[in-house]
């Protein structure tokens, strides 16, 4: 039997087990069915201080393709320099009804930082939008009792780290669970700590972006243009599972499956979570996003034209495993990741590790009750990604195989519940065919939840 | 050289962040000042001389402390003597830092035994096995075998300041009502869910004071669902004879009743202790108690869940 046919078979098992387990007794379910709502919108301002980088791109753009007075195609930093900037207006809606349904909406009004590297995509973008039915227990708490879920549209992967400390993402973040996919999952609890979880998904397009805030623009229409001036650059980008833009049924789905083992002491304090996590689908011969001319999944790897394939390019299945550790100690939080992706045979993998303080702050001010400064929670990533594959010998995404190395250190200040400053620096690293590059950034962030 | 930048740009993020840590935080976890009363003081200020070495012996002729005592009848026992003097719920002037709890008295040296009808005096001495524990937060009581007098309920007071329960352990007959002052500027949600004392005020703001009654003897573990660092302990006694060790871990236990009975020490970072004696004898006591407990007892919020759910709103 083949890989992913037990992973097919093993992800369909966890979802009927799911559906058919009941999370209450029956007199619970008669109880009252009541509607709850909780609205809330969230602002995010930024300063932001980027170095200015180029490297030279071997790819033989015609001379009106390049902006003015540009001799050759570079990977250029984004928007180097510093700028004040908004970056998104969210809305957030979760609805509960009665014991076991439950929905949640994210709509992202303007989002610059969390879209698809391309200056045309939506200004209006739905971020998370399910329905569930059950309970999914939090990372590292076990239930009281086992219970269930089944959620159906647009939600986050089980992987992907929840309770984030930085603004800035990492690399194994930004390659593989930054963004949400659209489909089923079902969740299974085999007593308090034991737990399994299944989802059929459309899958995440392969394309690529800059690991740092901004996305960049990458074949956008402005590129079309004689001597293009696109508002920012290409970014130095690397492969990513990039945003869900269209219902799209052209091929098979993504199937994932995890299993994981949560403990926690009596009252939470010290508690941990164990996840090993899998995925598999096809890639498709191309997926369009919005504001791009450059396709998707094996279009994008295949390079312009499909003149430019990956040298080790082969076959059409994307599959990927990973082990999700999380760890509570008190005030401080571990978060560790690794992913070990292949995609149409190029391998590559990734790891993440970090670590947050977060240290209680006298009572010295108040405003309407509430603590102003409550606490301040420092906060240290380090995150790597190693690419096994060689590029094409010609092509406009050199950094495509760069092995990476990236340090977030940053600090967070609560200054109200629910308004919050995040300081922090980028460092990049990575390995260039002419030596080491870097391309750095200092991030602040005002993030305002109303 | 490139790994050298490398350092030198990571070391300059490094104390940039530091800086900004440096100023926010001026402590890494806040400890409010000991609110406690310093425990060789008496109510008025007025401090306790020094204390004479042991075996103790009653007093002849006790000053009266704090509520007025009634000498003990030979026959019918002593009339309830409060040890410790109720707040009048208006009075704004009630020193918050006590919980109106009286200074333990100095234990004075040896004498000869006291007449049959003068009052009945038990002391003796605390000591502790472990470290990051207040002896002056032992409670003594002594219950005899032949109750004869009841605990007099009264008011008292357990206050919010600086994110900290003011004081941290109060004693008070059953039956007693328990005022909650806000006197921080933010928000608490004080509760328990201790068994037969159950409460949960709200969340209430600054000039707030709700109250509860505590019905059932025994230990009520008090929190704030907001705070998760905030705790305190109020012991319930149905005796009416109790008093704190003080900073030495000293203690007198005045007016007792004649006879025999049970001496109990209870700290609460420590198991039960108590040991049969004749309150007549007029024994020193030594008391050992071994801290088995955190100051901060493990506890959920007031839902059971555990604080540290990163999808909760504290000010449910």
């Amino acid at each position: 039997m083949q890989a992913s046919q037990k992973v097919h078979r093993l992800g369909l098992i966890a979802l009927l087990l799911a559906i058919g387990a009941p999370t209450r007794s029956g007199a619970e379910d008669s109880a009252e069915r009541t509607w709850t709502a909780d609205i809330d919108f969230e602002i995010k301002a930024h300063y932001r201080d980027s170095d200015e980088n180029a490297f030279p791109v071997n790819f033989p753009f015609t001379p009106d393709q390049l902006p003015p007075g540009q001799q050759a195609g570079e990977l250029r930093t984004v928007e180097p320099g510093g700028h004040f900037e908004f970056s998104v207006i969210s809305l957030i809606a979760d609805f509960g009804f009665g014991e076991h349904w439950s929905a949640r909406a994210k709509v992202d009004i303007h989002d610059r930082y969390d879209r698809n590297p391309t200056s045309d995509d939506r200004d209006i973008d739905i971020d998370e939008l399910w329905i569930q039915w059950g309970r999914d227990a939090a990372p590292a708490v076990p239930p009281a009792t086992p219970g269930a879920f089944v959620r159906l549209g647009k939600f986050a992967k089980f992987e992907r780290q929840d309770d984030r400390h930085l603004e800035s993402y990492g690399l194994v973040s930004t390659a593989f669970n930054r963004f949400e996919d659209l489909g089923i999952a079902a969740g299974l609890d085999l007593g308090s700590n034991f737990y399994l979880k299944a989802s059929v998904t459309q899958g995440n397009p392969l394309f690529f972006r800059d690991p740092n805030a901004l996305a960049g623009d990458n074949g956008t229409d402005a590129f079309l243009l004689p001597n293009p001036t696109p508002d920012v650059n290409s970014g130095i980008p690397i492969l990513y599972d990039a945003e869900i833009e269209d219902l799209d049924t052209g091929t098979g789905p993504e199937y994932g499956l995890a299993a994981g083992y949560r403990w926690s002491d009596e009252t939470g304090q010290n508690a941990f979570d164990l996840m090993a996590f899998a995925y598999q689908r096809e890639l498709e011969e191309s997926v369009t996003l919005k504001g791009t001319f450059y396709g998707a999944d094996l279009d994008f790897l295949r390079g312009p034209a499909n003149l430019f394939p990956y040298p080790g390019l082969r076959g059409d299945e994307k599959q990927e495993w990973g082990l999700n550790a999380r760890g509570y100690i008190g005030n401080l939080s571990l978060f560790g990741q690794f992913v070990e992706q292949e995609v149409a045979s190029l391998d590559r993998r990734g790891y993440e590790l970090e670590a947050s303080w977060r240290f209680e702050l006298p009572l010295v001010w108040a405003f309407r009750g509430r603590q102003v400064f409550s606490h301040v929670q420092p906060a240290i990533r380090y995150s790597r990604i190693d690419n096994d594959f060689a590029n094409p010998a010609i092509t406009p995404l050199p950094s495509g195989n760069w092995d990476w190395e990236k340090w977030d250190l940053g600090i967070r200040l609560l200054i109200l519940p629910g308004l919050d400053l995040t300081a922090e620096y980028a460092d990049n690293e990575f390995e260039t065919a002419a030596g080491t590059g870097n391309n750095d950034e200092w991030l602040i962030t005002l993030r305002w939840r109303i | 050289m490139a790994n050298l930048t490398r350092a030198a740009r990571c070391v300059s993020a490094a104390a940039a962040l530091l800086l900004l840590i440096g100023c926010a935080a001026t402590s890494d976890r806040s400890t409010p000042a000991d609110p406690r009363p310093d425990p060789t003081a008496t109510n008025d200020g007025a401090a306790v001389p020094p204390i004479e070495p042991e075996p103790v012996a009653p007093e002849p002729d006790p000053a009266p402390e704090s509520a007025p005592q009634a000498v003990p009848d030979a026959e019918t026992g002593p009339e309830p003597a409060p040890r410790s003097a109720p707040v009048a719920p208006d009075d704004p002037s009630a020193d918050p830092t006590d919980g109106s709890i009286a200074a333990p008295r100095a234990v004075p040296a040896a004498r000869p035994p006291a007449p049959v009808n003068e009052p009945i005096r038990v002391g003796g001495r605390i000591r502790l096995n472990g470290e990051r524990a207040d002896v002056a937060e032992t409670v003594l009581y002594f219950v005899p075998d032949q109750s004869t007098a009841a605990a007099e309920p009264g008011t008292f007071e357990l206050a919010t300041r600086d994110k900290a329960f003011i004081p941290t352990v109060l004693v008070v007959p059953s039956g007693s009502m328990i005022r909650f002052p806000n006197r921080d500027p933010i928000l608490h949600n004080v509760f328990s869910v201790s068994s037969g004392n159950a409460f949960d005020l709200g969340v209430y703001g600054p000039g707030s004071v709700p109250d509860t009654t505590l019905d059932t003897a025994g230990a009520v573990n008090v929190y704030c669902n907001v705070h998760h660092d905030m705790h305190a302990h109020v012991l319930v006694l149905d005796t009416p004879w109790f008093e704190r060790a003080d900073s030495d871990g000293r203690f007198v236990l005045s007016d007792l009743p004649p006879g025999p009975g049970t001496l109990h020490a209870w700290h609460r970072q420590a198991d039960a202790w108590s040991v049969r004696i004749d309150a007549s004898a007029g024994e020193a006591i030594e008391v050992v108690l071994d801290i088995v407990r955190p100051q901060l007892p493990a506890h959920l919020d007031k839902s059971g869940q555990s604080y540290q759910r990163r999808d909760r709103d504290p000010y449910r």
